[in-house]
């Protein structure tokens, strides 16, 4: 079911699967060395310009814009984080791309599992339609040119705000979710839902009594996907913004901050402390819960 | 009532029965609510909205003018419009030759087996879990020409003796941006591959290694034809998601120097929010609607180069 379930189980089993004997068993050894040297290289190339970010952000202003700059830390600087926390205002942002994040995540939660549930288990007049409507957006893609009558439409409804920035974000990722979720029910057995209503349970409670708990594996599937995409949006709130500084979410705030900065050098400090401040949630989240991830990229990819 | 006629739907009345299954369709569409009304909203009312005023002449403030298909004239005039979208075909191209071969063969070692595996491919997929955005902010800093990381380690390892100015000159710009996009979705397409490889059936493998078949053997006549229907719906979303580029390029590059890493919808942005005297709204639009027409005209293109191409 599973990809990532899938995987792993796989993986294991491939390392000690009995392997046809080899004459030139020197050769092969040699063939694993360099595999060994060439996968290490790559996993150095992937980490370099993180660890060399990371670094630039903790070195003093002066060092870091300097000519000869060299690759480490001169001394160790965290005044560039309480810097950039006070005085660029990152606090603030911070909290904004908390909320937003968050409304988006739980109106994920809510509104696509009802949508997927019901698309699952109804056959609606015009529920024909709806979905091929759905695939049609999907695909039609006008996404960074929709960002204009986007925020106009946010703006005539009165939520050119948090709200609407959430909003827009999660009418997005909505499609994909909801199929990701469709798929899940269809997958599970009617008949716990089926003794539910026959001991009179209407059909919104057994959504919310029966099927939502069942379909928590897929609910955590989405919400990391919702998380990652909402974090990282930038678009959104950048256009959001664009009148009112005080709707820039992190990525924005650093990204407005760079503009600045590009004149003089003159904050690069501060950006880069603001810009590993966006990473190191995301970073930590994907540590932890990195099987939910691979599952989340997998199915959506499959079923995408 | 309702909880009778569930169970004996067949002996209750018809007219009751109507009455029941409208409640039903009553509930099922309120709860599809919460997530129509933002689709409807935010997707599906902008794409009409793009296109109404695609047919307009507008600066945002003043009174839209109706001018027929004189934006869609002048698209086709816009010189440009069209470097942009063959840098973005450029850039495509640039991130797929490298991209996909890269990550087919990093799939088919993890396939294969490999020590400290998991903590490979954390290492390896980190890259795709953080913003764009931020990751072009970052580079933009390494890449710089005077004290940059990237030429700092480049001079050090003498394999270099000028620094690189990896954003200045357009080939170099461009180059650059295809590395950074190749650093952070090598890691996706290799799981993705990944997935498809892990249900091929292990007989056919293991049936060509008795029969004495090498690795590349193996992975050329064997795993590469089962990958096929995979693959295929892997490199086109990638093509989708590269022509779509926004975040990465306005960051690193902002499609300088000089416009020359512009990519449609970098140029598009522009007629949009940054303009040089007023937003052209119609022209903005009109240029989103060819844009969303490019990206369907090179799925379709691909789509039938795949399909000839194995039949």
């Amino acid at each position: 079911m599973s990809a990532a379930t899938d995987l792993r189980v796989a993986g294991r089993e491939q390392a000690p699967a009995p392997r046809p004997p080899r004459r030139h068993s020197g050769r092969t050894w040699l063939r694993r060395v360099v595999l060994g040297v060439l996968l290490t290289g790559l996993a150095v190339v992937m980490l370099t310009p993180l660890v060399f970010g990371f670094f630039a952000s903790v070195s003093p202003l002066r060092q870091i814009v300097g000519s000869d700059p060299g690759l480490l830390p001169d001394s160790w600087d965290w005044s560039n984080y309480s810097d950039a926390w006070t005085r660029a205002n990152f606090a603030r942002y911070f909290v904004n791309s908390v909320v937003v994040t968050l409304v988006v995540v739980v109106v994920d939660t809510l509104a696509s599992s009802m949508t997927g549930y019901v698309l699952a288990r109804k056959h609606l007049p015009g529920q024909r339609v709806l979905e091929t409507v759905f695939m049609l957006t999907l695909f039609i893609g006008l996404t960074t040119a929709m960002l204009y009558p986007q925020y106009q439409i946010a703006r005539s409804l009165g939520i050119a705000n948090l709200l609407g920035i959430s909003m827009v974000e999660y009418a997005g990722i909505m499609i994909i979710h909801v199929y990701l979720i469709k798929a899940f029910v269809q997958g599970l057995g009617t008949e716990i839902e089926d003794a539910a209503r026959v001991d009179g349970c209407g059909f919104f409670g057994t959504y919310r009594r029966i099927a939502l708990p069942l379909m928590t594996p897929i609910l955590v599937t989405t919400i990391v996907l919702g998380f990652q995409a909402s974090w990282n949006n930038y678009q959104v709130p950048l256009v959001f913004s664009l009148a009112e500084a005080d709707l820039r979410t992190l990525i924005v705030g650093v990204s407005a901050l760079q503009y600045d900065a590009v004149e003089g050098m003159s904050a690069y400090n501060t950006v880069l402390a603001g810009a590993n401040m966006a990473l190191i949630p995301i970073i930590v989240v994907f540590v932890v819960l990195q099987r939910f991830f691979v599952r989340g990229w997998t199915e959506g990819a499959v079923k995408g | 009532m309702s909880r009778v006629s569930v169970v004996g739907a067949g002996r209750s009345a018809p007219a009751d029965q109507r009455g029941w299954r409208r409640r039903e369709n009553a509930a099922a569409f309120a709860m599809l609510g919460p997530s129509l009304l933002p689709y409807i909203a935010f997707a599906l009312v902008p794409v009409g909205w793009l296109v109404y005023y695609s047919f307009f002449r507008w600066n945002g403030f003043t009174d839209p003018t109706f001018v027929g298909l004189e934006n869609y004239q002048r698209v086709a005039r816009d010189g440009e419009w069209w470097e942009s979208v063959v840098t973005t075909l450029q850039f495509t191209g640039g991130r797929l030759v490298l991209e996909i071969p890269l990550a087919l063969a990093l799939a088919y070692v993890f396939f294969r087996g490999v020590r400290a595996e998991s903590l490979l491919r954390t290492i390896y997929f980190l890259p795709y879990v953080l913003s764009p955005a931020i990751i072009g902010i970052i580079f933009g800093f390494l890449f710089r020409e005077v004290g940059g990381q990237f030429n700092q380690i480049l001079e050090g390892l003498s394999l270099i003796s000028a620094p690189i100015n990896f954003l200045g000159d357009a080939t170099n710009a461009l180059l650059s941006l295809i590395s950074v996009g190749v650093w952070a979705h090598v890691g996706i397409n290799m799981l993705l591959f990944f997935a498809g490889m892990i249900t091929i059936p292990r007989e056919l493998t293991e049936s060509a290694a008795v029969e004495g078949a090498g690795e590349w053997q193996t992975f050329r006549h064997v795993v590469l034809p089962m990958l096929m229907p995979v693959a295929r719906v892997v490199v086109l979303i990638s093509i989708i998601g590269i022509l779509r580029s926004f975040d990465l390029v306005k960051t690193l590059t902002d499609g300088g120097p000089t416009g020359a890493t512009d990519v449609m919808f970098t140029y598009i942005y522009r007629f949009f929010f940054e303009p040089e005297t007023v937003p052209q709204i119609g022209y903005a639009a009109a240029l989103g609607v060819t844009a969303s027409v490019v990206v369907g005209l090179v799925s379709v293109a691909y789509l039938r180069v795949v399909r000839r191409a194995e039949a």
